[in-house]
């Protein structure tokens, strides 16, 4: 229940000012450029108002002036966090609407990709939900499990932070020799170290006392607010794109979908109460688990795959597109489940070689409509926190 | 003991008294101002170390111990040799020759031991070389003095420390009250800085310190009030002989110490150690400086060096209070090691006291108000026994009280026995910092009012009615030594389980709940071998 009751002073010649501050565009834990005008009597928040818009690249507008592939490298800057995640919605938006059929082994480098930047987007955001609570230690372990991540990428498409590797029909490049184990040797490593990693911070009393019942979401606000991904599943509905519209080959994928169990005297926040900001820490932590399942069932995969002949049409890393693609007239509408949630792409064709239009649907954006309502009433500290707990990431927000 | 004035007038016996006097209070001021910034720039070392072990990573290894002697030697010998070399630069150069691989050496050494312990002398000339900035609406006079007020409270604790047996700058004997006075010094420099600084985020950290640390006082200060109970003294040596003896009720051994000398010891030292973390605004309550939160909190406007006297107030802050605790609760610069403090301190009830004829026949705590003195019909008066000290002639009799023998290396000893006290507990503070997170504000206010104070004044209690049964119980044991072996038996059996319950708490089972809410969390079995 809210940690402070603002009661009125029942004193006349006693009275407390409200302070405006601007929290933000460059303060430390704002995760970006976000500036938030917060209003507090004292530390308790009146009302703080997000103020987003200084990291506007207008990059919706010059999807209208480049090809269906060169927009690929501007899909990475959308969500620098999770390229690999951002193409792939972009990738899947523009082969639906061109009606294009994928290889087999296309689908699996982009899932285990996609998985893996998913893990490695994850570590970002725990780690530094972690850090917002003043425990430093875990940022830099998590940063650390997401070197491995990024070495990987580096093997398969040289760049460690932009990948710019998936394309339209397939991948970029095919699996270098030894990376597959390479995959394989990290969801072994990752395992026990996320293991520490709960020791370390996830069951520490001071990081649930500070996440517990802090920014409380209820399933219905969630849904009203057009919350997504961990968010939306931290308050407890049970919503994940690749379960419930599945794309690629996600349907043959096992999988679990972790929902927030806040206020359960059996789950794993009982001293919480459901969608409130250790909910949607945990739905993370959980997430990096299942992802490393998947990706187990993808390695695995990728094993048989590798003993089929070079010529075989599944082993093929990339589907047989024409150099310059005209998409017929049409439009479409897209989503792809991104660590940050559903991730929407609208593309509208008129038949040339460039999208008429182009509307990105992002999570961050979302998390950040309800931001004002959910912190109101809660301390400086706590906003730090719901901040982090959202995963707001502004190149997202701004685009 | 002799003073520094005494051995001055000793030795320079030509001077004048007054010169005497100056030089006597000069030089300890100035061993404390050195003290302040090597034990701030060893602390932040050892901070930056500790903090790199904890994330895995190197931490700081450019700036070797022998770097800036090594690079000019090494430059001078090579100007030598060469061929443009005039005669002094030979002769340099030749001088400097044989002490190269001693040189080599020391690098070898300095690189593998302590590699990059000059990195604070390079971080103090960073931070010496950039302007100071005063904005342009702070408070001009406050947001100057704020800095220095810091490091001087800082700078007047460090004072008072009871380094060694022989070696202290100052013994008052208020020296406790003292200390606690003079590190709450800090909140007002840190409340000018917040409100000087005209920055609403620096304001905000200086009101949350000023909140913070007058609550923490409270705690610390019924522990300390607790100790004055117990050491019937408040000057910090005094403190220290109460628990290292020799006297009566302790033999310097490590389970006579106050922490073990009754079972609300126990539960007050980690209380203090709370308040102490919150005192100097350590993790898990660097509420104040939260540079998540508040950027930098109260420092926020602060550059070069006015900034750097904030940093090193807190890590001298940070030796300070663990130096009370030490003093407190751990026998002070007390190796714990009987025979070996009774060896150097040679002065059993009944020996002589060296350089007199006098027999130490009584030692400070057996004096008593009202009662008459040992082997006199003499009585002291309540404001002339806190006047007594160590060495000062009982009233009323020719006896003194009770002088330890002095051994020069006793003093060493000593301070090396305080000196790893100290970082030890300055160890434990780092380890909390790089591994918890930090309070709420509110969460902080509960911790203090409504858990720590109320065992403060439980444990206050419980201690005050235990030093008034000590005596009446200890006599019907059949003696103090029958107590005494009672108490220190018990006590080191406590010791012991104790750490047998650490490590049986960091090692034990989980609860089925627990691995059933690990699992939870950490659920999903990859399979291949893997899991849980």
């Amino acid at each position: 229940m809210p940690n402070v009751v603002i009661e009125n002073v029942t004193n006349p010649r006693v009275h407390s000012e409200e302070m405006v501050l601007s929290m933000g565009p460059h303060h430390p834990s704002t995760h970006g450029v976000l500036r938030l005008e917060v209003v507090t009597d004292g530390e308790v928040v009146v009302s703080a108002r997000p103020d987003i818009g200084y990291l506007h690249r207008a990059i919706e507008k010059i999807g209208e002036y480049v090809d269906y592939r060169q927009f690929m490298p501007y899909t990475d800057r959308v969500d620098y966090l999770c390229s690999m995640n951002s193409n792939y919605a972009y990738a899947l938006a523009v082969e639906k609407l061109g009606g294009y059929k994928l290889p087999l082994r296309a689908e699996l480098m982009r899932i285990m990709v996609a998985e893996l930047n998913r893990i490695s987007s994850h570590m970002i955001c725990i780690g530094a939900l972690a850090m917002d609570m003043g425990a430093y230690t875990p940022f830099l372990h998590g940063i650390c499990h997401r070197e491995k991540v990024n070495d990987i990428f580096e093997e398969v498409c040289g760049a460690r932070l932009t990948y710019n590797y998936l394309t339209i029909g397939g991948v970029g490049y095919d699996a270098p020799p030894g990376w597959i184990e390479k995959c394989d040797k990290f969801v072994h490593y990752l395992y026990p170290k996320m293991i520490e990693f709960n020791d370390l911070i996830t069951g520490n009393t001071i990081f649930q006392e500070r996440l517990c019942n802090v920014g409380i979401v209820s399933p219905e606000k969630a849904i009203n607010y057009g919350l997504v991904g961990p968010n939306l599943r931290g308050s407890g509905v049970k919503f994940d794109i690749r379960k419930n519209e599945p794309y690629s080959i996600y349907d043959k994928l096992k999988f679990d979908v972790p929902v927030g169990d806040g206020g359960d005297p059996n789950g794993s926040n009982p001293r919480g109460t459901l969608g409130d900001s250790y909910d949607r820490y945990v739905v993370r932590v959980k997430e990096v688990f299942e992802s490393l399942k998947i990706l187990r069932q993808v390695v695995d995969q990728m094993k048989e795959n590798e003993k089929l002949p070079a010529e075989h049409p599944d082993r093929q890393y990339q589907a047989k597109l024409p150099a310059r693609l005209r998409i017929k007239r049409g439009e479409v509408y897209c989503r792809s489940e991104n660590p940050r949630g559903e991730t929407g792409y609208y593309v509208a064709s008129d038949g040339t070689d460039k999208a008429m239009r182009i509307k990105i649907r992002t999570g961050s954006f979302s998390a950040l409509g309800c931001f004002e309502e959910v912190t109101r009433g809660l301390l400086i500290g706590d906003v730090i926190a719901v901040i982090g707990s959202f995963d707001i990431v502004l190149p997202e927000v701004d685009r | 003991m002799i003073s520094l004035y005494q051995l001055l007038q000793q030795y320079c016996a030509c001077l004048p008294d007054w010169a005497l006097m100056t030089i006597a209070v000069l030089i300890p001021v100035g061993i404390a101002f050195l003290l302040v910034q090597a034990v701030a720039g060893g602390s932040t070392y050892i901070e930056r170390k500790v903090a790199a072990d904890i994330q895995r990573r190197v931490g700081p290894n450019q700036c070797n111990p022998n770097l800036f002697l090594g690079v000019f030697m090494r430059e001078a010998v090579a100007r030598g040799k060469g061929p443009k070399a005039d005669l002094g630069g030979k002769i340099m150069g030749a001088v400097l020759a044989p002490a190269l691989p001693l040189m080599d050496l020391l690098d070898m050494l300095g690189s593998r031991w302590a590699p990059g312990l000059l990195i604070f002398l390079a971080d103090g000339i960073k931070l010496i070389m950039k302007e100071s900035i005063v904005p342009a609406t702070a408070d001009k006079p406050l947001f100057k003095m704020a800095p220095a007020i810091v490091l001087c409270s800082a700078f007047g604790a460090l004072c008072t420390v009871p380094y060694s047996s022989g070696f202290f700058i100052a013994d008052l004997n208020i020296g406790i009250f003292f200390l606690a006075a003079i590190t709450s010094l800090e909140t007002i420099g840190i409340l000018m800085a917040g409100w000087a600084s005209n920055n609403k985020w620096a304001l905000l950290g200086g009101m949350r310190s000023a909140a913070q640390i007058v609550s923490y006082e409270l705690p610390a200060g019924l522990t300390i009030l607790t100790v004055i109970l117990l050491a019937g003294t408040m000057s910090m040596q005094g403190i220290i002989y109460d628990q290292v003896g020799p006297h009566d009720w302790c033999q310097g051994w490590a389970w006579q110490w106050n922490l073990f000398s009754n079972p609300f010891m126990m539960i007050l030292a980690p209380a203090y150690f709370l308040a102490a973390l919150a005192e100097c605004n350590r993790t898990p309550f660097d509420i104040p400086e939260a540079e998540s939160e508040l950027v930098a909190g109260y420092h926020t406007e602060y550059t070069g060096m006015n900034f750097a006297f904030f940093f090193m107030a807190e890590y001298a802050m940070m030796c300070v209070t663990s130096a009370i605790a030490v003093t407190v609760f751990l026998g002070g610069w007390s190796t714990g090691i009987g025979f070996l403090e009774q060896g150097m301190m040679e002065a059993n009830v009944g020996d002589r006291i060296p350089g007199t004829e006098l027999v130490a026949k009584v030692a400070v705590p057996e004096l008593t108000a009202g009662e008459p003195i040992p082997g006199t019909k003499n009585v002291i008066a309540a404001q002339d026994l806190k006047d007594i000290r160590i060495g000062d002639k009982i009233p009323g009799t020719e006896q003194q009280v009770l002088t330890p023998k002095y051994y020069w290396w006793a003093s060493l000893v000593h301070l090396l026995a305080f000196a790893v006290k100290t970082y030890g507990l300055v160890f434990i503070m780092m380890w909390i910092r790089w591994t918890l997170p930090r309070f709420r504000v509110d969460q902080m206010m509960t911790l203090c009012w409504k858990k720590l104070i109320p065992i403060g004044m439980f444990c206050f209690t419980g201690v005050a009615l235990w030093t008034l049964l000590r005596k009446p119980f200890a006599a019907w044991m059949g003696g103090i030594a029958a107590y005494r072996d009672l108490v220190g038996g018990l006590s080191m059996l406590a010791f012991f389980g104790f750490i047998v319950w650490i490590y049986w708490f960091f090692t034990k089972p989980m609860s089925p709940d627990e691995q059933k809410r690990r699992k939870l969390i950490a659920h999903a079995n990859v399979g291949h071998g893997m899991g849980a």
